[in-house]
């Protein structure tokens, strides 16, 4: 039966995700086209020698706010409909398992997620490729993965928010959320994380479960 | 098994407020039962309850055999729920709706589904979101006969609706019940459908159940007596004989399970002064209103 709740996910949110597909080709053309203008018309040896030996990271700040964005959006625009006028009752009274349910919801989102930083990742090596030598690709692609496990780990804090059923509880849980994304999201050099790579990849894990917490106080009508 | 809802000493407190109190009560296979009361009595909680999106404070209710806050997949698929509003899926439209819940039960009868949209003239592609009250609440009926549950728990089902559509959703719903052996736990604000629909009645007042009991029974036994007084000032206590009374403009009204007889002895022992008594029968409304009072 997941497959039903996935189509009535994408029913949901197809035109949000269509919107931030686009948004990631239209940030990645955006680096094309400033990478491409800098090594043609600024200083080619000057800006190969800052990409390369300085640390300088050519696919600018934008990049580092992308995976936010499409963790917060979806998680909106995924809970928000549902959590208006109680639609959850509906969606829970379904013959599966609440758990069952509300992890389904959340693999949708995890897919999704996955699916719009596939295309960031892949836009970003073939850019990559192109200019700058494969160490420099692979210093780039290791800067932007815990970006994106912060995304991950957004997507699950805000679902949780707005699955929350009691207010008060809302606000230690925004506070998580904003202390999430700054953890996830400070280092801006190049490898930065890779020494407490594992240790945010287990934290945006418990992180993306914690809607599981908040469907199940939402289910017991807690007040 | 007899009982399809079974609720024991149910008990609940929203902070310190009682909403009611060791609340007991059964639905029998094949009953429509009403739950009556004012705005805050406890429907919508009772309601919850049963379907696991509450939990008492104390007490527990079973349905299909089933603790209500840990019912299995089999059991859900046994019960149509309705939401107050008529509350479904707004992005979905009409068709998408369908497609979405058919797979879940495996004795979905789209043709009562579709039936219902084409005699609304409901177009396929119409997305629920842009529907009028009346026409969702067509959707949500619609929905609930395709999945042909044993049990059907409806919040509040004619909030929001006109005259013509409260009386095809309640014609519907009879017919569904009566033919197949349908039970029905539903609340409502109109009482005038309630008199249409529901076998049993359930009324309740802040913290308590006043009755529970067939609705026949109750519009049968329970009357009003009315006689003039010479004074407004007169106060009686409400016990077994007087469930509720009201003075106004030197017209005593008391609404009693009693005989006028009765009647007649008890207020002549408080001395009060009166002219005949009249005694009568009452629709369902003002018997609900006499019983539980108009504020």
């Amino acid at each position: 039966m997941n497959y039903l709740l996935y189509r009535k996910e994408w029913i949901k949110t197809r035109w949000a995700l269509a919107a931030l597909a686009l948004l990631s080709i239209i940030i990645i053309v955006n680096v094309w086209i400033t990478v491409n203008h800098d090594l043609r018309f600024v200083n080619a040896p000057r800006y190969w020698n800052a990409v390369v030996f300085e640390g300088y990271q050519f696919y600018g700040r934008w990049m580092r706010y992308i995976p936010f964005v499409a963790g917060i959006v979806i998680a909106i625009v995924q809970f928000v409909p549902e959590q208006y006028q109680k639609r959850l009752k509906i969606t829970l009274h379904l013959p599966m398992r609440e758990n069952r349910i509300l992890l389904s919801m959340l693999s949708f989102g995890i897919v999704m997620l996955t699916a719009i930083f596939f295309i960031l990742t892949a836009l970003l090596t073939i850019l990559s490729i192109i200019y700058f030598p494969v160490n420099i690709v692979w210093a780039a692609l290791s800067t932007v993965l815990p970006w994106m496990l912060g995304g991950y780990a957004a997507y699950g804090i805000l679902s949780m928010i707005i699955t929350e059923p009691v207010w008060r509880y809302r606000i230690p849980q925004i506070i998580l959320l904003a202390g999430v994304v700054y953890c996830f999201s400070f280092g801006y050099a190049y490898k930065i994380y890779n020494n407490i790579l594992l240790t945010i990849t287990i934290m945006a894990i418990a992180l993306l479960m914690s809607l599981i917490y908040s469907g199940n106080r939402f289910k017991r009508g807690e007040m | 098994m007899d009982n399809i809802i079974e609720c024991n000493n149910l008990t609940h407190y929203y902070g310190n407020r009682c909403i009611y109190k060791d609340l007991n009560f059964e639905v029998k296979r094949g009953s429509i039962l009403g739950l009556l009361g004012k705005n805050g009595t406890g429907k919508t909680t009772t309601i919850n309850i049963l379907n696991g999106y509450l939990k008492p404070t104390a007490g527990n209710c079973k349905i299909f055999g089933e603790n209500s806050q840990r019912l299995s997949a089999d059991t859900k698929r046994r019960i149509g729920f309705l939401l107050e509003g008529h509350i479904q899926y707004g992005f979905m439209n009409v068709t998408q709706i369908e497609k979405f819940f058919k797979p879940f039960y495996p004795g979905w009868k789209s043709d009562a589904y579709f039936e219902l949209m084409n005699k609304l003239k409901i177009a396929p592609r119409q997305k629920i979101s842009t529907m009028s009250c009346g026409q969702r609440s067509q959707v949500a009926l619609g929905l609930i006969l395709a999945q042909d549950p044993e049990l059907m728990i409806l919040d509040d089902f004619s909030m929001g609706l006109d005259p013509g559509y409260r009386r095809l959703f309640i014609e519907y719903l009879k017919e569904w019940a009566s033919s197949q052996n349908k039970t029905i736990f539903t609340t409502s604000h109109i009482i005038q459908d309630m008199e249409i629909l529901i076998d049993d009645c359930m009324i309740m007042d802040y913290g308590k159940l006043l009755i529970s009991m067939p609705t026949q029974e109750f519009l049968n036994s329970f009357r009003e007596f009315k006689c003039t007084v010479d004074k407004n000032n007169i106060e009686l206590e409400k016990n077994n004989l007087i469930r509720n009374y009201e003075v106004q403009h030197g017209k005593l009204s008391i609404y009693s399970f009693g005989k006028q007889d009765e009647i007649t002895q008890y207020i002549n022992n408080l001395g009060i002064n009166h002219g005949d008594i009249t005694e009568s029968k009452l629709s369902l409304e003002d018997a609900f209103i006499g019983l539980t009072g108009k504020y």
